[in-house]
């Protein structure tokens, strides 16, 4: 091999050959490093590289891109779904309030949400946690979420659940360096699966713990499948990305109540039109004492929770 | 020589750092502990009672509302107290408990039942209304929780929130209440979450907080 020159001098045989396993090493580690990248080949083309932002897509870009989707999960699944890019109706904004003197803890509603909203089944993903704290405290750190007895409610405890409090100033929305996800006009805080790089900034933001990451490719079998399908809403995730409760979308855009709402045994939830002063929702913040949770970090959140008789 | 140096220090970082990214992608798959399968009757919004007006609506099993059917039309029975003035239950033909309002101060079948035609109830105002048409009488002494229900605060609805895109459904009170022990029943929980790592030490663990508190 003859000797290479560069322009800071000469350089010898052993020099150059050191050099060059180094760069091989360097090179080896990087394709080492890149690999993993083939992995998802299957999950993404050019097309979904190269697109806008949903804010930038036409109506017939978002025609081509639900039909792209129900292909893909009717491939995958088996089943054919019915995915809709639903959007906010005029003069809507959603609250939802939940009265902690009838909820007994059942959670009955998160497992509801995680039939709705085809989350991963394992790793289990979650909305809604319930935790139990004990009588005459607010204090979550004396909660806990995986209380277990025969039946519920257990003396002594009462039944909160937690869920995305869709704020009006969330945290979660201004950390995203990627606006992945942002604050609709009906008040949902709402992710584009597709556009989320998966950095988890929000899910570290939200001081609810609403915000679930997805490890690994979440799990659902045919059964589990809920065909009634949103963009934004409960369309099958990929993995490396974040999801969380988003008003069940695929209903309430629709009219319709959200699934937990329909689901729970005591009527403990209640959900509805804010702007609409018949609403429930509007005659319980008229009538009820109602707050909301961790008002110290000024996230104005639309769930609001009271106690009645 | 100092550039050579450098030039070490960076490839070496590299090489740990891929290494490093390496193994965790490949070496150290993350173990997830195993769940039960969902549970789909979650889902499902059926009340924890079938109200009379839904057996009836449904046209259910009816039997328990034909009273004439054991008893007498023109013999009205006459309540059995014991010593402490509460009525004695062993008579009836099917069991229920019997526990309404505080202090038992509505366990009188007569304050609700009307004695001389028992298939009908009886309004505080004495109106009769037959049983299919509870609600109203509920009314009778839980006026504000009345309020509530009929505006959907207190109670299950289902259906539309959008009156305008379709019909919103509402329970009756017994589709939750049993009239004779109105107490919510208590339910077994559904499954609790998975945890988030590989659980340490014993399995009663995390009720230890409630224990100190
Ligand atoms: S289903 Fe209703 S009662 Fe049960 S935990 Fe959820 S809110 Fe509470």
């Amino acid at each position: 091999m003859p000797e290479s020159r560069s322009s800071s001098g000469t350089m010898n045989r052993r020099s150059f050959l050191r050099k060059s396993a180094y760069a091989a090493t360097g090179m080896a580690a990087i394709a080492a490093s890149l690999a993993p990248l083939r992995d998802y080949d299957d999950d993404i083309s050019l097309d979904d590289f190269l697109r806008k932002h949903y804010k930038e897509i036409e109506p017939e870009e978002m025609e081509v891109m639900l039909a792209k989707i129900t292909q893909e999960v009717e491939h995958e699944y088996g089943v054919r779904p019915h995915v809709r890019d639903l959007k906010p109706m005029a003069g809507v904004e959603f609250v939802t309030a939940l009265n902690l003197t009838r909820c007994i803890g059942c959670r009955k509603c998160v497992h509801a949400c995680v039939a709705e909203n085809n989350q991963s089944r394992n790793p289990e993903i979650q909305y809604i946690r319930v935790l139990e704290m004990p009588n005459g405290t607010f204090d979550v750190e004396q909660s806990s979420h995986d209380y277990d007895p025969e039946t519920v409610p257990r003396e002594g405890f009462y039944y909160m659940p937690v869920q995305c409090q869709q704020c009006r100033q969330p945290p979660c929305v201004k950390v995203c360096p990627v606006e992945a996800t942002w604050q609709d006009a009906d008040g949902i805080t709402v992710i584009d699966y597709d556009w989320c790089i998966g950095c988890r900034y929000c899910e570290a933001a939200c001081p609810y713990w609403a915000r679930r990451f997805n490890f690994s490719k979440p799990s659902l079998s045919a059964e589990d499948i809920n065909p009634d399908m949103a963009y934004l809403g409960n369309r099958p995730r990929p993995r490396g990305v974040v999801e969380k409760c988003h008003s069940c979308i695929q209903r309430t855009r629709a009219g319709r109540y959200p699934a937990c709402l329909e689901a729970c045994p005591t009527g403990a939830r209640k959900f509805g039109n804010i702007l609409d002063p018949n609403s429930e929702v509007s005659q319980i913040l008229r009538d009820k004492r109602v707050f909301v949770l961790k008002e110290e970090h000024g996230t104005r959140p639309r769930f609001f929770y009271y106690f009645d008789v | 020589m100092n550039s050579g140096r450098a030039g070490v220090i960076f490839v070496v970082g590299f090489l740990v750092l891929a290494v490093t990214l390496a193994m965790d992608w490949w070496a150290f798959p993350y173990e997830i502990s195993e769940v039960a399968p969902a549970d789909s009757s979650a889902a499902g919004i059926s009340t924890v009672r079938t109200s009379a007006a839904e057996l009836v609506r449904l046209d259910g099993d009816t039997s328990m509302l034909a009273c004439y059917s054991c008893h007498e039309a023109d013999d009205p029975p006459e309540l059995q107290l014991d010593a402490d003035g509460r009525i004695l239950m062993e008579e009836h033909s099917f069991d229920f408990e019997l526990r309404h309002g505080a202090s038992h101060r509505n366990e009188n079948c007569f304050q609700c039942h009307e004695q001389s035609n028992l298939e009908m109830l009886r309004k505080v105002d004495g109106t009769l209304i037959p049983i299919t048409e509870g609600n109203v009488l509920c009314g009778g002494c839980h006026g504000t929780t009345y309020r509530d229900w009929e505006s959907g605060l207190h109670g299950r609805v289902s259906g539309y929130w959008n009156a305008d895109l379709g019909p919103q459904r509402k329970e009756d009170c017994t589709a939750c209440h049993n009239a004779h022990s109105p107490a919510f029943p208590s339910l077994k929980p559904w499954r609790a979450p998975q945890p988030f790592r590989p659980q340490r030490g014993e399995a009663g663990d995390s009720t230890e907080v409630h224990e100190d508190a």
